[in-house]
């Protein structure tokens, strides 16, 4: 992991909020960039790691076949 | 003469008898009789050796109602309510308790749906007779109890009548109560307008059922006594013990039984009245400590309180007039146990009497109180119960270290733990009577009784600061000693209704004197011969709030004068106990109220020996504060004379009670052998095993969370009583938590899990983003659903605390302003497009600035909403409440000192943490999926999915929402925190968090991912408002399904997940001015392994919603409750049936109102579980004034949505449906038990035709009733 974190530089009259590209949680005041995710701003160092933990999860877990899934009415055959 | 006052109780029954003429008592401790409760008291005066011509009075106080309503071994109650909505108790609030508690269950207000009449008449709030009751429907009735008397006639019958506003007009109740008289003599009949003439129909209605239900027993137990009385030769008037700390005639008890309820209580707190006058200055808290409970009492200026509140069980309440005390489970046999997340607890879990505490040596291993005092040398093994038991010592010790290996102490820590934790719960009690109340409780001395109280009364008042303990002379007959010193007492209220700036004083001054007349006759006819002291009361509030403070007058004859004292009497209640006054706004009244009292009260003559040897009797080593024990005196209390004084450390043994005086206190004799122990400065030490730093000790992580979640109750309990809109005040909805400076929650109340959670992320947004400093003084407001709001009603109100200048924390209030302007009235723009059509958005401003208003967001904000008043007096509602955190959060701070706090909240939050990785260990890692969906958005007919994945992995859990759909154009997508909240509910739930203190430090682990610009969390301008109501559910049901793959067993079927939200509003007829409502309704839970869902209950995100009840309702609105009915087979069939959902029917009574309506799920229901069946879909229907019949909205009106959509206006006439969904079933149907099904059957859950889904046909029904005839 490597990166930096980074001020918003906004007004005092600018009333916009930025969430984390990933999580998607609201950011105040700065944020992190992180050399793998040019581009991305996370609300904290740990959030890119968590991104790139659960999205290889999940695409090996789904080439595996061993993503569970339920559905609604499956146990009753009114799927 | 003698007067004998009894009290006869699960356990003893003790008799004190009064000599008239020498002031002299004598006492009696006999065994009571549960078996035959009427005999212990004859026993008892047998004992007594009095002759029959020696008594004069007999006053019994007697637990005998309190135990058959606890232990529900009462009359089958059949209760009577107006048609169409007689389902009133069994819907109840539709409100929870324990909120991540999937297994929860709904208590029951008393009676089966099978017995519910609904007979057609109807009265509306003004008095007015809509449908009158003829003569055929008392027949039907009469006709329908015959069939259940008939039914089983050896059953026992009672009848509860409680018509929807009966305390206007009480014409119908009273003729459905001289019909059942004359039909069936032999039958009790209470009648709400009677027993509890009060608003709010389910609160009454809990009341007349409990009425009913004692009511036999009643009767029975005072013929009994009466009829051994007189067999016995004794004439003496007999009179019984009310809970309002009165008496009466035995002849009245059956009237109105229950005013007995808590008979057998009341005389404790009357005989600390008389030592808090002797030994205090009338200034005292009594604590009546026995083997089960703790009730706590306050005496004020030698009087005590009195409260009209009491709940049988938790959402349960009795509307009563009780003397004001409050019992917790804190007594000898309370067992302490380590919880799940390591902290220590103590009761409420009795060992009872049998098999008792581990020294009883009956078969208990579970360490107790008792074993705890026995360990620490303060309870002598040989003198137990003045030597009539003896204590096993080792198998305390075995027991209570076995606890201590659990918690890294030794025994003797472990058990000054127990006792520590025990009396703090007990001083906490103790805190919520007083400082709540703005009662400094260092002015008042402890009185101290029970067979318990006196043994831990000085761990009990050091943590308090108060500097006296009172130990009455026979400590454990107290309760007998309080019914010989109670006066005859009539307590009578009635509803009214007058505005201060209109008050027609006549009538008011007319309404209190014919109160106080009836009340006085009442005391004539339960036999006061002299004059009668009569004090009147009015219930005031401010004009929009919807509890009152009751206020006492000086004079029953009102003039100009005299009503402006009565009034300034309202602002300076108002001004101490919430910290503001409203001076400028109008008061309303809404009850007179009077309390009669006959004076009987006697002067007991209690002495000490006036000699003794004053010498120990013995010694032993016992364990205070220090790490070694003390060589301690042991004393008899009859040794020891009046005048004489005794140094601390010391014990003092007598045989229903032990004294504890700690070292640097002393002990001094009263004349009247009370014990008045005076503790030092140095008593009030901070709490805590002594060994261990703060933040490290057990007992003092326990203290400071039970303190955290205390404030926070405190709080709501001032805005529910303050606030302005039924939404809060009724509803609830809005939570109150606590952050310490880092900004980390630490306590919060058990109230709504969505705005919790909401808050978790806004509140330390909002102290980073604020761009100015935030000082004392200051409240800071915001409602901007991009920055952490779960909606735009939902408004946060903060205010720091600062501690001798250094800033320590915030309190934070989160609420749902009502009405906040927009496009739609009630601001639920269901068919909104962008966020500016859904109110005021203000970004976090200052409301007030170091206590002075901030006057140009106040104007701002009470411009752009349609009820600025209501908005002013809610808003203040919710700075009161911040008032009282900041003053309590700030003194606890400062007891500790800052840095001890920052350091327990650290443990604390580690502590959460630490329960939340252990729990999430349990579930096997994985990675599983599900989805669920919005039917339509409102502006379009297409689908909207949430699609969470859970990655499970080891200690930690990721809820990730990136599948779902794009963010919607309608209002149904969901804020971040909304969706964070969502996923940490479901969870939560999953893994019942129940003993865990719910910080920071529990999401820790829980990571909820939601990308912007999707559903689960639009970006601006997207709107949100119904995202927070019904994306949440949806997205929690998703997010269990998912889990359903993993733990099946630990998660339910889909609950009903809609409260159904309909936005109300117009001109008012009365008024002329704006009214908006947001109605809210309680759906079916899902089944769950081994439960079937409750029914009618608010959804799994939003615990403390309550209905708005009908009579407040519609007093408020017009509109009238035609139907609010339980909704037959709308539960999903499975193993474990899914809850059901109910029918409300409502009728426009104004010529205009505007109506707008947000919900979904109306083609598919919730989905059942492991072949569960769905619950029924939800629904609105409208009937317009010329239609036959009842059709969507969309029919009639075009809507693009069925179930979203704002602002068409009704008429005169005009009908609204609200179909209520049902949960889903667990397990298959087919396997449903025989006689739960017939259960369902007998309550109208299933019907005939539903009996398919569960395999049978309608020879089962059949069966049914050949059965039941063939019985």
């Amino acid at each position: 992991m490597s990166g930096k974190w980074l001020p918003f530089e906004l007004a005092w009259y600018d009333t916009r909020i930025f969430n984390c590209s990933f999580c998607g949680i609201m950011m105040a005041r700065e944020y992190w960039v992180d050399d793998e995710f040019p581009g991305e701003m996370f609300c904290e160092d740990k959030c890119a790691d968590v991104k790139r933990r659960v999205r290889a999860e999940f695409a090996e877990a789904k080439a595996a076949g061993r993503v569970e899934e339920a559905k609604h009415g499956e146990e009753t055959g009114d799927v | 003469m003698y007067r004998v006052g009894i009290d006869t109780g699960g356990t003893f029954t003790d008799l004190v008898a009064l000599d008239d003429t020498s002031g002299h008592i004598r006492t009696v401790k006999v065994p009571s009789t549960p078996q035959q409760p009427a005999a212990a008291p004859l026993n008892a005066i047998a004992q007594s050796e009095l002759t029959p011509d020696e008594i004069g009075r007999i006053v019994l106080g007697t637990t005998i109602a309190t135990n058959a309503r606890l232990q529900k071994k009462g009359a089958t109650v059949l209760y009577v309510g107006t048609d169409g909505l007689q389902d009133v108790p069994i819907i109840g609030l539709i409100a929870r308790k324990e909120a991540y508690n999937p297994a929860w269950e709904k208590p029951s207000a008393g009676v089966l749906r099978r017995h519910v009449f609904g007979i057609k008449e109807r009265v509306d709030h003004k008095g007015n007779i809509l449908i009158p009751l003829e003569n055929p429907e008392l027949e039907r009735l009469g006709d329908w109890i015959d069939e259940w008397r008939a039914s089983d006639p050896a059953q026992e019958w009672a009848v509860a009548v409680n018509l929807l506003f009966s305390y206007v007009d009480t014409s119908h109740e009273e003729a459905i109560g001289a019909y059942l008289a004359e039909r069936f003599p032999d039958l009790p009949v209470s009648l709400s307008s009677q027993v509890c003439p009060i608003w709010r129909e389910y609160q009454r209605s809990a009341t007349v059922i409990t009425d009913a239900f004692i009511k036999r027993i009643i009767d029975r137990f005072v013929g009994q006594v009466s009829a051994d009385l007189e067999k016995a030769g004794i004439a003496a008037p007999l009179s019984l013990m009310k809970s309002n700390g009165g008496h009466l005639q035995a002849e009245s008890a059956g009237e109105s039984p229950v005013q007995l309820l808590l008979s057998g209580l009341a005389g404790g707190v009357i005989a600390g009245a008389r030592f808090a006058r002797d030994h205090a200055d009338g200034n005292g808290v009594t604590l009546d400590m026995g083997g089960t409970s703790c009730d706590v009492g306050l005496v004020t200026d030698g009087a005590f309180g009195s409260t009209t509140e009491y709940e049988v069980e938790w959402g349960v309440p009795v509307s009563a007039l009780f003397i004001d005390y409050t019992t917790i489970g804190a007594g000898g046999g309370s067992i302490a146990y380590v919880d799940v997340g390591g902290l220590l607890r103590v009761g409420p879990r009795s060992a009872g009497a049998e098999p008792g505490p581990a020294c009883y040596g009956q078969g208990g291993t579970e360490p107790t109180v008792t074993d705890a005092n026995v360990v620490l040398g303060r309870l002598d093994p040989d003198y137990f119960l003045g030597g009539v038991m003896t204590l096993d010592a080792a198998k305390a010790h075995e027991a209570v270290a076995e606890l201590g290996a659990k918690l890294g102490l030794t025994a003797v820590e472990t058990a000054r733990a127990i006792l520590e934790t025990a009396a703090e719960n007990m001083a906490d009690a103790i805190r919520l009577m007083t400082v709540e109340r703005g009662i400094d409780h260092r002015d008042y001395a402890l009185i101290a009784f029970g067979g318990a109280g006196p043994l831990h009364a000085v761990d009990v008042a050091a943590p308090l600061e108060m500097k006296k303990v009172v130990v009455p002379p026979h400590p454990g007959l107290c309760s007998a000693l309080g019914t010989l010193l109670t006066d005859l007492r009539v307590d009578r209220a009635r509803t009214v209704n007058h505005r201060s700036d209109t008050v027609d004083l006549p009538t008011l001054n007319s309404q209190l004197q014919a109160l106080a007349r009836e009340a006085v006759d009442e005391l004539r006819r339960d036999g006061l011969e002299g004059e009668a002291r009569v004090t009147g009361y009015i219930s005031m509030r401010y004009m929009g709030q919807n509890f009152g403070e009751l206020v006492q007058l000086d004079t029953l004859e009102l003039d100009e004068a005299g009503f402006a004292r009565a009034l300034e009497g309202l602002h300076s209640q108002h001004e101490e106990l919430y910290g503001y006054a409203l001076r400028d706004k109008v008061a309303e009244m809404t009850e007179v109220r009077v309390i009669a009292v006959g004076e009987e009260r006697t002067d007991v003559t209690l002495s000490a020996p006036t000699t003794g040897s004053g010498e120990p009797q013995a010694h032993r080593e016992v364990y205070f504060d220090g790490e070694e024990p003390l060589e301690t005196p042991i004393y008899r209390r009859d040794e020891l004379a009046a005048g004489s004084v005794v140094a601390g450390p010391a014990i003092i043994d007598e045989m229903d009670s032990t004294t504890l005086v700690p070292p640097r206190s002393e002990v001094e004799i009263g004349a009247d052998g009370s014990l008045i122990v005076s503790l030092p400065r140095a008593a009030s030490a901070a709490v805590g095993t002594g060994r261990l730093a703060p933040e490290k000790d057990p007992v003092t992580l326990t203290v400071v969370n039970n303190a955290l979640g205390n404030i926070c109750n405190e709080m709501e309990s001032a805005m529910v009583r303050t606030a302005y809109s039924p939404i809060f005040s009724e509803s609830r909805d809005f939570s109150c938590c606590l952050f310490d400076r880092r900004l980390r929650m630490v306590g919060q109340a058990e109230m709504n899990p969505a705005i919790i959670c909401a808050g978790l992320h806004t509140v330390p947004l909002c102290v980073k983003e604020m761009d100015e400093p935030i000082e004392q003084g200051d409240v800071i407001v915001h409602n901007d659903p991009y920055r952490g709001q779960c909606h735009m009603p939902e408004h946060l109100l903060m205010k720091p605390v600062f501690v001798d200048g250094t800033l320590i924390g915030y309190a934070a209030n989160i609420a749902h302003i009502a009405e906040i302007g927009g496009m739609a009235v009630g601001s639920f723009a269901s068919t909104a497009t962008e966020v500016f059509q859904e109110g005021l958005r203000l970004p976090p401003v200052k409301l007030l600035s170091r206590g002075e208003y901030v006057k140009d967001v106040w104007r701002i904000a009470l411009a752009n909403h349609r009820t600025p008043n209501t908005t002013w007096g809610d808003f203040h509602a919710m700075i009161g409440s911040l008032n009282t955190a900041e003053q309590r959060l700030g003194a606890m701070v400062k007891r500790l000192g800052v840095e001890t706090f920052e350091k327990i909240c650290d443990a604390l939050v580690d502590h959460a943490e630490h329960w939340m990785r252990n729990e999430i260990r349990k579930l096997p890692n994985g990675i599983y999926k599900a989805e669920d969906y919005f039917e339509d958005d409102g502006v379009s007919t297409n689908r909207y999915y949430f699609r969470p994945t859970v990655h499970i992995r080891e200690e930690e859990i990721v809820v990730d929402l990136s599948d779902s759909d794009e963010q919607a154009r309608g209002p149904i997508n969901v804020t971040y925190v909304a969706t964070a909240a969502a996923g940490c509910t479901a969870v939560l739930q999953t893994l019942c968090a129940r003993d865990v203190p719910l910080n920071s430090g529990c999401f820790k682990p829980l990571r909820v991912v939601a990308p912007p610009g999707t559903v689960a969390n639009p970006v601006f301008p997207a709107p949100s408002v119904a995202g927070n109501t019904e994306g949440q559910p949806r997205i929690i049901a998703a997010v269990q399904h998912a889990l359903s793959k993993a733990v099946p067993e630990m998660v339910s079927a889909a609950e009903g997940g809609t409260a159904c939200n309909l936005l109300l509003g117009g001109i008012h007829p009365d008024t002329g001015e704006y009214w908006t409502h947001y109605q809210l309704e309680g759906g079916g839970w899902g089944g769950r392994l081994g439960k079937d869902g409750n029914t009618a209950l608010c959804c799994a995100h939003a615990s403390t919603i309550r209905a708005t009840p009908i009579e407040v309702f519609e007093t408020r609105f017009p509109l009238r409750t035609l139907k609010y009915e339980i909704r037959p087979d709308s539960g999903g069939a499975g193993k474990w049936r899914g809850g059901l959902g109910c029918w409300r029917q409502f009728e426009v009574v104004a010529d205009a109102i505007s109506v707008s309506a947000l919900t979904d799920r109306m083609t598919e229901g919730p989905y059942g579980l492991m072949k569960g069946r769905p619950g029924a879909p939800t629904g609105f229907f409208v009937k317009r004034v010329e239609d036959e019949e009842f059709r969507t909205f969309k029919e009639i009106y075009g809507t693009v949505s069925p179930t979203k959509f704002v602002n068409i206006q009704l008429h005169r006439g005009d009908q609204i449906l609200v179909r209520v969904p049902g949960g889903g079933g667990y397990g298959d149907p087919h396997e449903r038990a025989d006689e739960a099904l017939r259960a369902d059957l007998e309550d109208g859950f299933v019907s005939v035709d539903g009996l398919s889904d569960y395999g049978r046909d309608a020879s089962f029904a059949d069966a049914l009733k050949e059965a039941a005839a063939a019985e």
